[in-house]
């Protein structure tokens, strides 16, 4: 596959609670052929003083991809996603919601709030691994991003 | 109770109210998550949600025969007294009154009597006073008082003659007067011929005599004895009248008050036995409510639990088979087997999480019952489902199928749960084969889901249906045993009864029964 964006690193911002879901995404990318960059934001406080490089996240990169967990701690997911696609400025950004939920009322809600996309997290390792790739191989690969 | 809904756990862990997520149906406050939801939400004539409950295997309610309870037989008793009184009052105030009436006809007798008597007397003084002064005077017009008072004194013995009937020794007397008015009759009348014949001289020679004076003075005596006797009569009569009435007021009166105390002994006990019945169907209700509150409970708590076991579940699951994959090899063949071991208790430990979330959302996520076609929800399963056919040689049948009153979702698990179970305790050497069909009667549909398979040992029946039993191990079938589990629970939340028949070698058929409806547009 040819790399895009020149040979630059993907920036990917992980906004997930779960130290063992955050480490098993980095296991799984690990695996990919894509180079990337994952930074993690574990609530939606700091998910969003990230994108908006507020106080100590200042020279944090703009991510080129925002995968989010729905069920975190202090500002919840969906609210994360509402104000992500409320902001001008970061509106454009893919918003993957990759959550354990299997809800319908989730699902719904998260594509009326613009999410790109909905993917449940595979309970078994070896699919989510192969829905990790996935996400990669089209959102990274097949899909052009919007420069940032 | 603080809240068990999983909105409420998310919102716990987000610090904010969460958005309504899954479980939110559960929520319902009063607890509507057992069978009682399907007459909740299902618009069908009164009648036939409990009727369907009744002939689909639910116990039917006792039938409450009126027993007869200490409180009822005293009330019985008590009015049946009451009443017994009432009527003795009423014959008693009848028998006063012909008492009453009695009395005063023989009181109007004794005062005719007496009447008579004077009548008799003055009668026979005006006699006397016409033949003394025809005496006197020997003029024929002198006379008309004797003539006018012998009459009337006869008339008047007569009437006493007649009244005095029942009466002996008035009767006696009477007689005995009868007799001194003829003897004195007689000497008036000796008296008159003789003035008139032989002038007054012969005629004061007979009244010298004093014969007729002597008569008189007896007839006196006699009508005294008479008048006395009657009037003795009379007062007692009236005593008799007066001491009788207030005897009857007096019963009378104690009778019904009597009668009235024994009525409100009656209907104070009813009333206390109603209370107190009162008392055990409000405790009942109570009991009942709270009942469903706890079962609804319980329900959200699995249902939770099962939910939120999910997360850590993943991390042990996945991290297990992450160290399997990476350190394959590389810790010892003894290490391989252990991890192997936790990765595969991973696993079912996820499965059986999952199956217990299905069951609990049998409940919690049902919907409300509307009209399915069996017939094409079945259809439509076939079509989903990818059933191992090709690699067994097997095949579904189906007969058409009525139309029900089901969640549509609901109803395809159990089907699919019935039918692979068939195709998958097959016979080793035999070609699987499940057909399925159905009965209605009284709308209830009966389906039958037959297969040629193993069968199931008949002492196994009752734990078929639990929950994580299972006949045969692991190695043999796979499966946790949840499946027969779920389908009891989805068809008896509808109200309907699952059962099976089986022969061990020969094949199971299991039955379940559900509302049946006409297909709209037709009988």
């Amino acid at each position: 596959m040819p790399l895009k964006h020149g040979g630059r690193s993907i920036e990917i911002l992980l906004v997930e609670d779960s130290p063992g879901d955050v480490r098993l995404t980095q296991e799984a990318l690990k695996e990919g052929k894509i180079r990337n960059k994952l930074t993690v934001a574990s609530d939606g406080v700091e998910a969003l003083a990230v994108l908006r490089r507020q106080g100590a996240y200042a020279n944090a990169p703009r991510p080129d991809i925002i995968l989010l967990d729905l069920n975190l701690p202090r500002v919840d997911g969906r609210e994360v996603l509402a104000a992500i696609k409320k902001d001008l400025a970061l509106h454009r950004i893919p918003v993957v919601v990759l959550t354990t939920s299997k809800a319908e009322e989730d699902v719904l809600k998260s594509y009326e709030l613009s999410a790109n996309c909905y993917i449940t997290k595979p309970v078994d390792l070896d699919q989510f691994i192969a829905v990790i790739r996935s996400i990669e191989d089209f959102w990274l690969t097949i899909v052009t991003l919007p420069e940032p | 109770m603080p809240a068990l809904e999983p909105s409420a756990v998310a919102a716990v862990r987000s610090g904010e109210p969460a958005a309504p997520s899954y479980g939110s149906r559960a929520a319902a406050p009063d607890g509507r998550g057992g069978g009682s939801e399907i007459a909740a939400g299902v618009s069908v004539p009164n009648g036939a949600a409990s009727s369907v409950q009744a002939k689909a295997g639910w116990p039917a309610m006792p039938r409450m025969i009126m027993p007869w309870t200490t409180p009822r037989v005293i009330a019985t008793l008590a009015f049946s007294l009451g009443l017994l009184l009432l009527v003795l009052v009423a014959g008693l105030a009848a028998h006063t009154a012909i008492d009453a009436i009695h009395s005063s006809q023989a009181l109007d007798r004794s005062r005719q009597v007496l009447q008579a008597t004077r009548e008799y007397f003055s009668s026979m003084q005006d006699a006397e006073t016409g033949q003394r002064g025809y005496l006197i005077t020997g003029l024929e017009p002198y006379l008309n008082p004797y003539l006018s008072g012998v009459g009337a004194a006869r008339l008047a013995l007569g009437q006493l003659d007649s009244m005095t009937e029942g009466d002996l020794g008035q009767h006696a007397r009477v007689v005995q007067l009868s007799r001194l008015t003829e003897e004195k009759l007689a000497e008036l009348e000796r008296t008159v011929e003789l003035r008139r014949r032989d002038g007054f001289e012969a005629a004061r020679a007979v009244v010298l005599t004093d014969l007729g004076l002597r008569t008189m003075q007896e007839i006196r005596l006699v009508i005294a004895t008479l008048s006395n006797v009657e009037r003795t009569n009379l007062n007692g009569e009236l005593a008799a009248i007066s001491s009788n009435a207030y005897q009857s007021l007096w019963l009378n009166a104690s009778g019904l008050g009597l009668a009235l105390v024994l009525s409100i002994i009656g209907f104070a006990t009813l009333r206390m036995e109603a209370r107190q019945r009162e008392g055990v169907l409000r405790e009942l209700s109570d009991k009942s409510d709270s009942l469903k509150r706890s079962n609804a409970e319980l329900e959200r708590f699995a249902y939770v639990a099962s939910h939120d076991l999910q997360e850590p579940l993943r991390m042990v699951s996945s991290y297990t088979q992450l160290l399997g994959r990476r350190y394959k090899g590389k810790l010892g063949a003894e290490a391989d087997e252990f991890i192997g071991f936790a990765v595969d208790g991973a696993k079912r430990m996820q499965e059986l999480i999952n199956d217990l979330l299905d069951y609990s959302r049998v409940t919690t996520r049902g919907q409300p019952p509307v009209p399915t076609d069996a017939s094409a929800l079945v259809k439509d399963l076939l079509g989903m489902i990818q059933f191992p056919l090709a690699e067994t040689g097997g095949q579904i049948t189906v007969d058409p199928l009525p139309t029900v009153l089901a969640d549509p979702s609901q109803l395809r698990r159990v089907f699919q749960n019935l039918i692979s179970n068939g195709l998958k305790f097959r016979k080793p050497d035999q070609p699987p084969h499940v057909h399925v069909s159905a009965a209605v009667e009284d709308d209830i549909a009966t389906f039958t889901v037959r297969d040629n398979g193993i069968g199931i040992d008949p002492q196994f029946f009752d734990r078929l249906f639990l929950i994580f039993q299972r006949l045969h191990t692991r190695a043999e079938y796979p499966g946790t045993g949840i499946g027969l589990a779920i389908c009891k629970r989805v068809v008896e939340h509808h109200g309907g009864r699952i059962w099976v028949d089986s022969a061990p070698g020969v094949g199971s058929a299991f039955h379940f029964t559900l509302p049946a409806i006409a297909p709209s547009g037709g009988p």
